[in-house]
């Protein structure tokens, strides 16, 4: 419960991982996330931050995955399908608790992402800070190593991945010369 | 349970809603939870903004309306001008109208996220996952026809029609790669 | 300290950056409305932060102030520092808050911010990392790792007003 506690967050500050397990809310209640320094609003599907909206996915759940606009349904995403996709990206799974084709995740489409999957060549852990993200040809839904080509997505800015082959990377569409 | 019934202090409205608040009752920060595109917005003292847009000033000389797309005007030496986009000068380029004004009002520009873009009256039909980039009438958008970049992309389609709807708006996610 | 202002629920109600900056004594939750860039701001603990921003530790090896143009530091995670590389295609963007070296500081990845121009800027001017360290250098047409667009003009090296990209620019 919050009673206009200081800046009147309905849920007051809270962590990540407690955000996640909260229950019984309403739609435009807030909260703020003390673990990544977000705002967070719940949009009656999801808790979003200001650079994430929800989508209904065709590609089911896989948190973290490199998506792409539904080629089945209108205003949907799905999970890229390879190189033919690369160039048409347009942000990555977050923050999800769902785990159907047709479930409501929160889609990243700017800026902090905390955990973008990754194949990174050999090993999710082959990309160092500063290298570009693009997709991986070999496992949909997933990034990988690039080079400055029109199909890269972003910068890594982590040195390693999490246990679940996730790492962090700035998500930034690039204009090529 | 929250104290605060609603979060938002007009609420939940539609953009339509929101646009129709009268503005002399509205204060700088105000805010509303915009139904149509699930984002909070809030009242700049001029306009409704949300974390996709940025806020200039229209210089075309006429109207422009929804969808729209703007550059930086760089004929100007007046801060914030904008005019149509030109596909001959996408350096300049900012994204697409999402409130509209007349010539000399502040206008919201959305420069990511999922918006309606305009498309040019020659276009028949899209093709949700196809990019989509600067026609060359300024300010309007064709399908590209693949998933494959060429010049001037601007984003990603996101709806199908096989026959236009008669405001010409189909949603983008705005801001895909734009290869020169 | 007020808790409700104009009953819109900010803890500090509406103020610039520079106002904002003034502030003391915030506690982690609390918020206030900025009307230089329109967005809602939260205070983490350490920063003011909003989505316009990312979140990284400062490792210039100096203190880091609002305007000064940040990189991607390859050398160490979740980091940035500065450059004197012209066109540097690791630019994040410019500062928002800043800090001490080690320090976390709010890095502007997109909308309304000021940049701290090394010359005199046009309207619609593109910036990249200059050769001057933290400046930004303006160019009529674009170049890589440009990364916002000028929206006043300035007769002379200092703060210009831009738009800071979703979009960087490669060559």
């Amino acid at each position: 419960m919050g009673f206009l506690s200081k800046g009147s967050y309905a849920y007051g500050n809270r962590s990540y991982t407690d955000i996640l397990a909260l229950t019984g809310m309403s739609l435009g209640d807030n909260v703020f996330d003390t673990t990544y320094s977000y705002e967070r609003i719940y949009d009656g599907d999801n808790w979003v931050h200001g650079n994430q909206r929800s989508f209904t996915t065709d590609g089911g759940l896989l948190d973290g995955a490199v998506m792409i606009a539904s080629g089945s349904n209108d205003n949907r995403i799905d999970f890229h399908n390879g190189s033919a996709d690369s160039e048409a990206i347009i942000g990555i799974v977050e923050d999800s608790v769902n785990g159907s084709v047709g479930d409501v995740v929160p889609l990243t489409y700017h800026g902090d992402v905390r955990k973008c999957l990754v194949t990174a060549g050999a090993s999710p852990d082959d990309a160092a800070t500063g290298d570009y993200v693009q997709i991986s040809t070999s496992s949909n839904g997933y990034g990988d190593i690039g080079t400055l080509a029109p199909d890269i997505f972003g910068n890594y800015i982590d040195s390693a991945a999490t246990a679940t082959g996730e790492r962090r990377i700035i998500f930034r569409h690039v204009e090529r010369f | 349970m929250t104290y605060l019934a609603e979060r938002f202090k007009y609420g939940r409205k539609t953009k339509a809603q929101i646009d129709s608040i009268p503005t002399s009752n509205l204060l700088v920060g105000d805010n509303v939870w915009n139904t149509d595109i699930n984002k909070e917005e809030f009242w700049t003292g001029e306009v409704w903004v949300n974390d996709d847009c940025v806020v200039m000033i229209n210089n075309e000389g006429a109207s422009v309306g929804t969808g729209i797309l703007m550059e930086v005007d760089n004929s100007s030496s007046t801060t914030y001008h904008t005019r149509r986009a030109d596909r001959t000068n996408s350096q300049y380029y900012l994204g697409a109208v999402y409130r509209g004004g007349d010539d000399g009002d502040k206008i919201v520009i959305a420069c990511k996220g999922l918006y309606p873009v305009y498309f040019r009256s020659t276009v028949t039909t899209t093709t949700r996952g196809n990019l989509c980039r600067h026609s060359s009438q300024p300010g309007e958008v064709i399908d590209e026809g693949s998933k494959t970049g060429g010049i001037n992309i601007i984003g990603v389609i996101a709806e199908s029609y096989g026959t236009m709807p008669g405001d010409r708006l189909v949603n983008v996610f705005i801001g895909s790669k734009d290869i020169y | 300290m007020p808790y409700i202002s104009n009953g819109q629920g900010y803890t500090y109600g509406v103020k610039t950056l520079t106002e904002i900056d003034s502030i003391t004594g915030m506690v982690a939750g609390e918020t206030v409305f900025c009307s230089d860039n329109f967005r809602k701001h939260t205070y983490d603990g350490d920063l003011w932060m909003c989505s316009d921003y990312i979140k990284l530790t400062n490792q210039s090896g100096g203190s880091l102030a609002r305007k000064d143009l940040v990189v991607i530091d390859t050398g160490t995670a979740a980091s940035v520092t500065t450059t004197t590389t012209y066109g540097n295609d690791l630019v994040v963007g410019p500062v928002a808050f800043g800090g001490n070296d080690g320090d976390p500081v709010a890095v502007v990845t997109f909308g309304h911010a000021d940049v701290e121009s090394d010359s005199g800027t046009v309207l619609g001017s593109v910036f990249m990392s200059a050769t001057t360290v933290k400046k930004s250098n303006p160019n009529s047409l674009p170049t890589s790792g440009s990364f916002a667009i000028a929206v006043e003009d300035i007769v002379s090296a200092g703060p210009c007003k831009s738009i800071v990209k979703p979009k960087i620019e490669f060559f």
